[in-house]
């Protein structure tokens, strides 16, 4: 499943920061751990990746250099800022509002009662 | 850790804004271009992805249009995710798809990467968006004014020549004294030809009284000037004609019609021609405004009133009496008929004959004190009593009718007193300004868009920033009417109405440009009215002289005070204009009298008279509101203004 452009563009930067919160990353294993951990619903390409990569950047809500990876290729490593932990948890605690509204509205299944009619 | 990061913030500013500079990016130019792209695709070039993606890669790159380093590190990011799609056995389709369209991406991350961009480049485009946004306001407005502007046109509805001309329509041939005086001044062309032709002057002579012929000199021909004698005999001669022009001098009108248009008239046997005044155009609209009426009698007048003056030069030297009494009353007579003439300048003309009057009467006084008899001595001074406040006046009928003539022509009308500046009245205004400004090309009503000069563009703002007409005509009647109530109440209402009249008309000339054309008009009012009241006091003056040359023959001696001359040959003794509670002041010594009023610092220097480049400063009554200034100006001069004897 694919989500609405909307909905992706208020939800992909704080995936990428969630995913940059552990460990620093590069493009193409932001992409991938997007959308294998999402089960594809956060799958984005690079037209997607990088304009937001560089509008978070842009933000001061992380940062990035060049190295060269044990395969012997450059890549740009990206990793959280101190504003972009403050920002992630704060975009935490209003997703976690969302999804209590939604799920008490029954918008967001708990798995008990199953998917709303 | 980010390279720049690690610098001092400030260099980075610092090489940023020079980076981003505008001289820096036309430098930089096109050649930036070429490079940006050519390392841009040799990296992407250098890759052994395949050839679509290549291309699309490249395709994004140059369709972010960002500056050559930020193309590289995109170029170099997008390659290496696709090195890594590869490397995990992604397909070319999939690599292409995850790619996306060029030309959105290439969008998508221009925007992205010019928000990285320091904060002084940031400040740069937001100044630039102000100030494009600023001007695209300002052009707006400016097209709403250019619009109105050029949109505006003069109503032009009453004929002030009409009005002003007919009383002369209306009056009989002869009341009318011009017809007269131009008969005599073309007789007098005749007479000066002969002179100029039978000159024995030197043209070249070192000494300038007496270079060229004494007719030019007419005004005070010198005794020792070669011509004079000719000079008297050609006037003499004249004399019956002299004597048709002062008894016109008694009619009731001067009687020229005010007009700009003009038609030249032959004088016989001189070989060139006079200009008079003809109807003015019969439609207001195709008229010149009132103030650009002329008045070439005004020549005339002031060419009659010098010969009348030369004439009793000479009468004093022949002791003709008779023949002084002539002359001084025609030059009241011309002074009383130009003071009814229409025009503030007319007016003042007017004042000036008046003034010479009085001027020739004490010179022959100090030089001939027993010549005039008593009854010559009364009615001339009836006469100058009759003129004081009647003759030396000002004309603010015509003043108004003048301003207002000139706003039915320069503003819009919106039938209420109200309006603004048409495109017709900025042009008028740019003749009127003295040196003219220069608005270039004013297009007519309807040609806005096909006049391209500085001129028509600079008009609208111009247009905008003068006041409108019922403001300056509210100004203007404030002004007149102050200005008219001073000449009424006399000199001792300076401080309470000529000084805040003076005080608006400062005000005027800090902002010219918002009061055009009121600005042009009104600054010689100040000056006029002071004229009239040293001219006033002149012939108060004038008038005492008399009355103590009658007493003189009377009592074979000149009186000792002024007050001996009240009230039998003086009402009262006049005030001083200079001094409050002071008048007139009178000395008898072995030489004779002395009259004098205490000059604009209020100090009595026993008549001594200033030195002579303070003269006329002495007869500006309006530094008498100097006195009422407790830092006591010290640029008022020193002296007496000594009325008699006449100054050498």
């Amino acid at each position: 499943m694919k989500l609405e452009r909307e909905l992706m563009r208020g939800a992909g930067p704080t995936a990428v920061l969630q995913l940059l919160a552990n460990r620093e990353m590069y493009g193409y294993e932001l992409v991938e751990a997007l959308s294998k951990r999402t089960d594809g619903v956060l799958a984005m390409g690079q037209s997607t990746l990088y304009p937001m990569l560089y509008n978070l950047e842009a933000k001061g809500l992380i940062e990035a250099d060049w190295r060269t990876s044990d395969s012997g290729r450059d890549r740009k490593y990206y990793r959280l800022t101190g504003s972009g932990r403050k920002k992630l948890a704060a975009d935490r605690k209003a997703w976690n509002a969302l999804a209590g509204a939604m799920t008490a509205l029954g918008v967001v299944s708990t798995g008990v009662e199953g998917s709303p009619a | 850790m980010n390279a720049d990061a690690t610098r001092n913030p400030l260099a980075v500013a610092w090489r940023w804004s020079i980076h981003y500079s505008p001289i820096m990016l036309a430098v930089r130019g096109v050649s930036e271009r070429v490079r940006r792209h050519r390392h841009a695709a040799a990296m992407i070039a250098r890759t052994d992805l395949p050839a679509p993606v290549r291309e699309r890669i490249g395709q994004i790159v140059r369709r972010t249009r960002l500056h050559a380093t930020e193309q590289v590190e995109v170029a170099r990011e997008l390659l290496a995710h696709a090195l890594d799609a590869r490397a995990d056995a992604k397909g070319e389709n999939e690599i292409l798809a995850s790619l996306g369209d060029s030309r959105a991406v290439g969008r998508l991350i221009r925007r992205a990467v010019k928000r990285k961009r320091p904060l002084v480049y940031q400040l740069r485009r937001w100044a630039m968006r102000t100030l494009l946004a600023a001007f695209a306001v300002v052009f707006v407005f400016y097209l709403v004014l250019a619009t109105r502007f050029y949109m505006g046109s003069p109503s032009i509805k009453t004929d002030y020549f009409a009005k002003l001309n007919a009383p002369i329509h209306a009056m009989p041939e002869g009341d009318k004294a011009w017809p007269v005086y131009l008969d005599a001044m073309m007789e007098w062309s005749r007479v000066e030809k002969r002179l100029r032709e039978t000159s024995v002057a030197d043209p070249n002579a070192e000494d300038w009284t007496v270079r060229g012929p004494g007719v030019d000199f007419l005004y005070s021909v010198p005794k020792h000037h070669p011509d004079y004698e000719a000079t008297v005999a050609a006037l003499k001669a004249y004399r019956p004609t002299l004597d048709r022009v002062a008894d016109a001098t008694r009619r009731p009108s001067f009687g020229a019609l005010y007009s700009y248009r003009t038609r030249s008239v032959e004088i016989e046997g001189v070989g060139r021609s006079t200009e008079v005044t003809v109807e003015p155009d019969p439609d207001p609209r195709d008229q010149q405004p009132l103030l650009f009426g002329i008045m070439p009698h005004l020549g005339k007048s002031r060419q009659i009133a010098r010969i009348f003056a030369f004439d009793i030069e000479v009468a004093m030297d022949d002791a003709d009496a008779d023949r002084i009494v002539v002359d001084t009353r025609a030059l009241l007579g011309l002074s009383r008929q130009l003071s009814k003439e229409p025009g503030l300048i007319s007016s003042l003309v007017g004042v000036a004959i008046y003034r010479l009057a009085m001027n020739r009467l004490a010179t022959v006084i100090d030089e001939t004190p027993d010549l005039l008899s008593h009854d010559q001595l009364v009615i001339l001074s009836h006469d100058i009593a009759a003129g004081r406040d009647s003759t030396v006046t000002l004309d603010f009928d015509s003043e108004r009718m003048v301003f207002a003539d000139l706003l039915q022509r320069t503003f819009t009308d919106d039938g209420h007193g109200g309006g603004r500046l048409t495109p017709a009245g900025a042009r008028m205004i740019s003749e009127l300004t003295e040196p003219p400004i220069d608005f270039g090309t004013i297009p007519e009503h309807g040609d806005l868009w096909v006049s391209r000069s500085a001129g028509s563009l600079v008009m609208p703002i111009v247009g905008a920033t003068v006041r409108g007409r019922a403001e300056q005509s509210r100004m203007h009647a404030e002004m007149i009417a102050a200005a008219e109530c001073c000449v009424a109440s006399g000199p001792s209402s300076i401080s309470d109405i000529l000084e805040p009249v003076q005080h608006r008309l400062d005000a005027l000339d800090r902002e010219p440009m918002s009061w055009y054309p009121l600005a042009q008009i009104l600054p010689a009012i100040a000056n006029a009215v002071n004229t009239v009241f040293a001219t006033r006091s002149s012939a108060d003056a004038t008038l005492a002289l008399l009355a103590a040359t009658a007493y003189r023959q009377d009592h074979a001696r000149w009186p000792t005070t002024l007050d001996e001359l009240v009230p039998t040959y003086l009402p009262s003794v006049p005030d001083d204009p200079f001094a409050p509670d002071s008048r007139l002041r009178y000395r008898l010594d072995e030489d004779g009298p002395t009259l004098w009023y205490a000059g604009p610092d209020g100090d009595d220097d026993d008549g001594r008279r200033p030195a002579s480049d303070a003269t006329q400063k002495l007869r500006r009554i309006s530094d008498v509101r100097a006195r009422y200034d407790a830092t006591a100006p010290e640029h008022l001069p020193d002296g007496d203004w000594v009325v008699f004897p006449p100054e050498d």
